[in-house]
């Protein structure tokens, strides 16, 4: 013999299954039992509707109350005096800003900052003669930027915006309801000035807002900021200069940059409103908590449902798969083929959870659901008007569909293990 | 020519049924047990959760039925104490005789500003009998430090969070200067006997505490009250409760009284206790996907036994009798899988409901009259509820396996 070794020009691996094998062979399975198939789908897609539905309205919920804090009540950011943000609930005048046009024109050069308006917030008590409520007084620069930062002008829904330094109210409307007060009527604001002595002022109301915002409708009314300076004996001063980013600003980067601006700035502290409203993110938090436990627990009946039909198959097909084995088919590639039953059992329920979510989440997301209607005049505890919104998001359709395929592919573990475990002569002797 | 009437001991073949594929069986009973769990314990979880809320409620701002003076409540966010209720005391003390009341209490409620160690700020004055609030505001549970005021002194519990924004603390005196019923200025010195702290934060920040009768006299209210509270037995009676109390203080105040019971007085209160209905909406949903799952075992159970179903069949086993015999399999396997979930769900509810789920990180955030720990409150009917449902949503869903195995025709069954 020369001795020569053939090479070796390919080698076969003996079992081996492809992957567009397992897909089709997977994809065959399902198709042998559709009934089955489609049942066990169809309680996928009910829990994945459930969920989708669920995610629209958080999403909404969240995004419509986020967008109302910032609209009305906190911009995207404040200025406020060093130590001012510790002692917020007292609303102290003695922890003011000085030199407001300054601070402004600096922030306003940093990039991403779309505007700023200086506001002067106080405690304060509104009288008609009879009653007496606190409530919270807030002095707004009409000329200076206000409507730039804030929406109060678009939530007046009687009456007229304030002129600048032309003394007047703006009220919520809670507190309107409250008094029994209409534009033309008059009212007495009494708060402590800036060195502690009380001071009554009386004015008359020019219009009522109606922001959705309990805190604002309910508990506060506007002045013009001079009317309010004159009054406080704030002298220029303000205790919170709000500032709005531009539109695809970068949140955490634009905070960042101001605070970098302000940073040679003692006596100055910078907020961004999610330290601002920390209490309402918490409180969506423990929301979110609450009603994933329900959606959760209707997503695991259509996973138990899934894991149920893999491991009906997987008994079913007792004789085949010792055949497959027989014919060399190795326990991975039974493993594979069960697996991917079930991830495509899951995609497709819920695929068809996720387009029936989608024709509810169209008119959800256009007409929206009338809360009063639903409610009356609750306070659902989310800053909202009237109406909410569900999401319609591309993103959190795909996510939840392709999460309950990857659901439904761990919950086939067990019936794919139990599949492959067995031995070929004693499958094939199995009726 | 008539047969006569055959019955079939349906369970015990349903038994054995069951029994001959235990794996099949535990699968089919799997989903029964997961929506039986849920069930369970999502009934307790809501229960404890809104039974704290009404019970908080009720303690604290509603009794099961309140007595005011008309119009009041219009100018609540005022606490205007001109509008009080004359003798409350004495009403309080003729109301505790009716049938089914437990309790009427007078309680005193008003703004009053507050002075201490140099600052002043806005604070809620709550005057309580504080012997007859025991089982009710339950002051002595509130009591962080120090101790609570003794009735026919000068002294005042503080919430803890107005104590530190005043900066007094126990043995410190307070200030306070309020409106009285006839609209003059009225003020008291007193010393601060203990801090108190509810876990509500919105009362912490404000409220004062004082013996009943120092609040009467402050305000000149002269055996009168703000508010009365009467509680019955059962919160749910409070309707009830609410038409005998009318008849009671009907004509006895000037300017009119305003008796309303809790679910009158709060629209988020009713929303809350009808969320339980709303629940109804989410089980059902719950163990139809359970019944779905059902379906599709029994299907293939059915299946495998297709020449069983035949030879039934050729000996003359009725269609009837034939789906009644899957109907009762899928009952019993449900009964199994209902019990083994109910189980589950029983000992996690118990199991909470002895620790209770502690909220107070989110306290903070809820402006409600809420107990931060809930405890889920179990119950037998639920735990029976589950097992009964969950047997009959196999049974109503094996009625489609049991039709389909009543369709076999008994020839070509047997060929199979």
């Amino acid at each position: 013999m020369s001795g020569e070794i053939p090479p070796v020009v390919t080698e076969r691996v003996v079992g081996r299954v492809g992957a567009a094998l397992t897909a089709r062979l997977a994809w065959r399975n399902l198709r042998r039992n559709r009934r089955r198939t489609w049942i066990t789908a169809t309680t996928v897609a009910l829990a994945v509707l459930m969920l989708q539905l669920q995610v629209s309205t958080t999403i909404g919920i969240e995004r419509q109350s986020m967008d109302n804090l910032i609209g009305y009540q906190t911009g995207h950011a404040k200025v406020l005096a060093a130590g001012y943000f510790a002692e917020r609930e007292e609303l102290p005048l003695d922890r003011a800003l000085t030199h407001v046009e300054s601070l402004r024109r600096r922030v306003e050069a940093v990039p991403g900052v779309a505007a700023t308006a200086a506001r002067v917030v106080f405690a304060a008590q509104l009288s008609d003669g009879r009653d007496q409520v606190p409530c919270t007084g807030i002095g707004i620069d009409v000329a200076g930027g206000e409507t730039d930062v804030f929406r109060i002008q678009q939530a007046i829904t009687v009456g007229v915006f304030l002129k600048a330094d032309e003394p007047g109210l703006l009220v919520g409307g809670g507190l309107a309801e409250l008094f029994g007060v209409q534009p033309g009527g008059w009212l007495t604001v009494v708060a402590k000035t800036r060195h502690g002595a009380y001071e009554a002022l009386e004015l008359p109301v020019v219009g009522l807002v109606g922001t959705g915002n309990p805190d604002i409708d309910r508990m506060s009314f506007f002045v013009p900021i001079g009317t309010a300076r004159r009054m406080l004996l704030m002298d220029g001063a303000a205790t919170e200069i709000s500032v709005r980013f531009g539109r695809g600003a970068r949140e955490g980067a634009t905070l960042g940059r101001v605070r970098g601006a302000l940073a040679a700035e003692t006596g100055v502290e910078v907020q961004g409103w999610r330290d601002l409203e920390q209490e309402f993110l918490v409180f969506a938090q423990l929301e979110r908590v609450a009603h994933g436990i329900f959606v959760a627990i209707f997503v695991l009946l259509g996973v138990v449902g899934v894991a149920n039909t893999v491991l009906l198959a997987a008994f079913e097909r007792t004789r085949e798969i010792g055949m497959l084995m027989a014919l060399g088919m190795r326990g991975t590639g039974i493993q594979r083929v069960f697996i991917l039953e079930g991830a495509l059992l899951g995609l497709v329920g819920a695929g068809v959870g996720s387009l029936l979510a989608l024709v509810l989440m169209v008119p959800y997301a256009t007409i929206g659901l009338d809360l009063s209607a639903l409610y009356g005049e609750v306070d659902i505890g989310y800053p909202v008007k009237d109406r909410i919104y569900g999401a319609l998001s591309a993103g959190a359709l795909g996510v939840v569909w392709l999460l309950t395929a990857a659901l439904s592919a761990v919950a086939s573990l067990y019936p794919a293990l139990r599949a492959s475990r067995q031995r070929p002569a004693e499958a094939l002797r199995h009726v | 020519m008539s047969e006569p009437h055959r019955r079939l001991p349906l369970l015990r073949l349903a038994w054995r049924n069951a029994h001959r594929s235990v794996r099949r069986t535990a699968l089919t009973a799997s989903a029964v047990t997961v929506a039986a769990a849920a069930l369970v314990f999502g009934q307790a979880y809501v229960r404890g959760t809104l039974g704290n809320m009404v019970d908080t409620y009720a303690r604290t701002e509603s009794g099961h039925v309140r007595v005011r003076r008309e119009g009041f409540t219009t100018r609540e966010r005022s606490l205007p104490t001109h509008l009080s209720v004359p003798g409350a005391a004495a009403l309080a003390r003729e109301l505790s005789g009716l049938p089914g009341v437990r309790a009427a209490l007078p309680r005193v409620r008003a703004f009053a500003l507050v002075d201490g160690a140099g600052a002043n700020r806005p604070g809620l004055l709550l005057g309580l009998d504080l012997a007859l609030e025991r089982d009710y505001w339950r002051p002595q549970a509130m009591v962080a430090s120090g101790r609570l005021p003794l009735a026919g002194r000068a002294e005042v519990l503080a919430g803890e969070g107005i104590a530190r924004r005043l900066g007094v603390g126990v043995g410190d005196s307070l200030t306070l200067l309020v409106q009285t019923a006839h609209r003059s200025l009225g003020g008291l010195r007193l010393v601060v006997t203990g801090l108190g702290r509810s876990g509500m934060p919105f009362l912490d920040n404000a409220m004062l505490i004082v013996p009943l009768d120092q609040a009467q006299g402050m305000l000149d209210l002269e055996g009168g009250a703000t508010e009365l509270l009467v509680y019955g037995a059962d919160a749910g009676e409070a309707d009830a409760l609410a038409g005998a109390v009318r008849r009671v203080v009907e004509n006895r105040i000037s300017g009119g009284a305003e008796v309303r019971s809790w679910r009158e007085q709060s629209q988020l209160m009713r929303l809350m206790a009808s969320a339980g209905a709303a629940m109804g909406v989410v089980w059902a949903l719950m163990l139809l996907m359970a019944g779905l799952v059902v379906v599709n075992t029994m299907l293939m159970a059915v299946m495998e036994r297709t020449r069983e179903f035949g030879t039934q069949a050729a000996l003359g086993m009725r269609r009837g009798d034939v789906v009644r015999l899957v109907v009762a399999e899928g009952a019993v396997i449900g009964a199994l899988g209902g019990a083994v979930g109910a189980a589950v769900g029983s000992a996690v509810a118990l199991y909470l409901g002895r620790v209770g789920i502690d909220f107070s990180g989110f306290a903070r955030a809820i402006a409600l009259p809420f107990d931060p720990i809930v405890y889920p409150a179990w119950s037998w009917a639920d735990a029976l509820g589950s097992v009964v449902l969950g047997s009959a949503a196999a049974g109503l869903a094996a009625l489609v396996p049991g039709w389909r195995a009543a369709r076999l025709q008994p020839a070509e069954a047997l060929r199979t």
